[in-house]
């Protein structure tokens, strides 16, 4: 069964084989049209995915898989010879077959999540599974947090790759059980609190340097007053992530911060 | 015609939000490589390593991945 239209369909095509640049209007458009309905379903269906409203994430996901995809998987797969595939009905199977995918991938992800969460209850002041970490590593760690924390950024998002980075040492979580586990657990909270939660991070691992200097930086600008007069540290962390689509708002942050990290190292400690 | 960057290529197979910046990215990566072979044989391989990578355990983000991955990629 489609839910697209031979025009919508064709249009599609030429959005994605003529148009120069290409462009995905139509495909996240017959993307959604087929398959918003059915992923819902899923995020109901599901017990890894159920009452986490997953499903905004879950389309998210699929679209850009598709645009990742759509000339390598499906328009010039590598066993067409190099002959553009227009079959519509082959391009639904496939659409479908990216969707079941990447739910298949997501509930894998929510259910080893799970686990880690109720393994942090479980321990409480857990000791570091990088304990273990070599010199070398950790020097190259420290160094990455003390150009995180002096990043010219916004300091929601300095907060979130640090806190991030301090998840993933101190739990061995996989970043997107970071970013989830911060959502889930952290919304509620003001930056204040995260920055006193770093702190006591920071000091179950002492030899991340993050000099008096930077810490100093950061508090500055937690107390600086926003437009209305209240404190920077004083706002929910979710007010910020909340207006920019959750986790991929903290996906994001930590990914501009990874960027200007690898910017500044490029030719430094790290090659 | 010029050929992708490895730039263009590792930014394409690896983003993930629905950006300006990735749209117009992937925009242009994908009218290349369907009508350049070579380039398209290069993001296939790319894009493998990507998700294979994204099944192994995560360091600290992506930055260690930068430190680790110019040793990772040496090794492959
Ligand atoms: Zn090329």
């Amino acid at each position: 069964m489609r839910s697209f239209t031979d025009e919508e369909y064709e249009l599609m095509i030429y959005e994605l084989t003529e148009k120069e640049p290409a462009s995905f209007d139509m495909l996240c458009a017959i993307a959604y049209k087929s398959l918003h309905n059915v992923v819902i379903r899923w995020c109901s269906e599901d017990p890894a995915l159920c009452g986490r409203q997953l499903d905004g994430d879950i389309m998210q996901e699929i679209a850009i898989r598709l645009i990742k995809t759509c000339v390598t998987g499906f328009l010039k797969r590598d066993d067409r010879d190099g002959v553009i595939n227009r079959d519509p009905v082959q391009f639904n199977a496939w659409m479908f077959k990216v969707a079941v995918n990447i739910k298949r991938d997501t509930a894998n992800a929510q259910r080893a999540m799970d686990i880690r969460t109720k393994q942090i209850d479980e321990r409480h002041g857990v000791v570091s599974l990088y304990d273990d970490l070599d010199e070398d590593r950790k020097e190259k760690i420290s160094t990455a947090f003390q150009i995180a924390a002096g990043a010219n950024k916004k300091v929601h998002i300095l907060l979130t790759w640090l806190l991030q980075s301090l998840l993933i040492l101190e739990y061995d979580l996989k970043k997107k059980e970071a970013t989830h586990f911060m959502v889930d657990s952290f919304g509620d909270k003001t930056l204040f609190e995260l920055w006193k939660l770093i702190q006591a991070y920071l000091s179950d691992l002492p030899w991340i340097e993050l000099s008096r200097e930077r810490r100093d930086c950061l508090i500055k600008k937690l107390e600086k007053p926003q437009t209305g007069g209240i404190q920077t540290g004083k706002i929910l962390y979710k007010d910020f992530f909340m207006k920019k689509g959750g986790t991929a708002a903290i996906s994001d942050w930590v990914n501009r911060v990874n960027s200007f990290i690898n910017s500044r190292v490029k030719y430094e400690p790290f090659n | 015609m010029n050929h992708l960057t490895d730039d263009e290529i590792t930014g394409f197979v690896s983003f993930d939000t629905l950006g300006n910046e990735s749209m117009e990215l992937a925009s242009r990566v994908n009218y290349h490589i369907l009508r350049c072979e070579e380039c398209r044989e290069r993001v296939r391989i790319s894009q493998k390593l990507y998700d294979e990578a994204a099944f192994e355990p995560a360091g600290i983000t992506e930055w260690l991945s930068s430190g680790g991955k110019a040793e990772k990629m040496n090794e492959r």
